[in-house]
């Protein structure tokens, strides 16, 4: 915007006297104004109608907060920060893997097999469990097998 | 990362950058360094603290939660704006009256003094008086008169051209010298 050349015919509008109110103009735009404002009493007086609503709105007070924001907003973004960085990243992919590893060792255990004695065993009994009465022989089991027992 | 440095010094581009690597101790300065114009523009438009606070609250995890994508060709407080003022805008109306109650100060105490009963009264006037603005006006009113923003500023804040900025701010302050006449001549 440039400086006010109309100055001395037209009267200052409303966009104008806001921004000389609120020290928003160039200093060559207020000094166009303020001459202007010295010859013109109806824009004096709405430059000052302006100014006494603009000092009244500057008596509004905002009550001093007690304390800062700062802490609740910082535990507020703990529980849901958005962020990802290498090392959270690693810490979510480590955290997934032990979660695996953790159910992995809560999967229910096959039952474990019953202790075998072959003493109590009667010999045939072997033979038909290993399948070998297939093969059409059978060996001297009481030579063969020694007492075994799976200890699962 | 565990370690606390004084982060004051540093810029706010400088932080955002930092909080976008995970730097919570930055979100921490930005809300110290930016929390009494982000409560106070809160507080002038909603008129109750508590929401206030709320909302400002909300303000600062939204920059959280944009860090990695700020870039800084705006200043940061008139980026922080813009996301205030949108919380603003989308916020739920709560009854004026009883905030302009639930806030006074005085309820409850000892009588003041007569001027200072008529300086409460001035007060909750401008107060109502901003309140009672359509909710366009009321915000550049706020960011104008009390947060300092210039024109220019203020369309950024709110995405509104300069002009449109322009003739709210006109309205605004005709409806408020009319409101506030009696206030403004005493």
């Amino acid at each position: 915007m440039g400086r006010l050349t109309l100055w001395s015919i037209m009267c200052l509008d409303d966009p104008i006297l806001i921004k000389l109110i609120a020290n928003e103009l160039s200093d060559a735009q207020r000094g166009d104004a303020q001459a202007h404002l010295a010859a013109c009493p109806l824009c004096r007086a709405r430059c000052d109608e302006l100014r006494a609503t603009w000092d009244v709105l500057g008596e509004w007070d905002v009550p001093e907060p007690a304390h800062s924001l700062a802490p609740a907003v910082l535990q507020a973004a703990r529980g849901r920060n958005w962020t990802w960085t290498p090392m959270r990243l690693a810490a979510a992919i480590a955290l997934a893997a032990g979660t695996g590893a953790l159910l992995a060792l809560n999967v229910p255990r096959q039952p474990a097999p019953p202790v075998v004695s072959a003493r109590t065993v009667a010999p045939d009994q072997v033979v038909q469990a290993l399948g070998l009465d297939a093969l059409g022989s059978q060996p001297a089991l009481g030579d063969v097998f020694a007492e075994t027992q799976e200890d699962l | 990362m565990g370690q606390r440095h004084d982060l004051s010094n540093l810029d706010d581009p400088t932080l955002m950058a930092r909080l976008a690597q995970g730097d919570m101790q930055s979100l921490g300065v930005l809300v110290q360094r930016h929390e009494k114009r982000v409560r106070g523009l809160a507080y002038r438009y909603l008129g109750r603290q508590d929401q206030a606070d709320d909302l400002a609250q909300e303000a600062f995890l939204r920059v959280l939660r944009s860090a990695s994508s700020y870039e800084p060709t705006a200043a940061f407080a008139t980026w922080l704006y813009r996301i205030v003022v949108n919380l603003c805008l989308d916020a739920v109306r709560k009854p004026r009256l009883a905030a302009l109650s639930d806030d006074d100060p005085a309820r409850g105490s000892v009588p003041p003094p007569e001027q200072a009963m008529l300086d409460q009264e001035k007060c909750r006037a401008v107060q109502r008086a901003v309140q009672d603005l359509p909710e366009r006006q009321r915000i550049v009113v706020l960011l104008h008169r009390f947060e300092g923003l210039t024109h220019a500023e203020i369309a950024q804040a709110t995405t509104w051209s300069e002009a449109a900025v322009e003739s709210l701010l006109v309205r605004a302050y005709s409806l408020l010298r009319q409101r506030l006449a009696t206030w403004a001549s005493s």
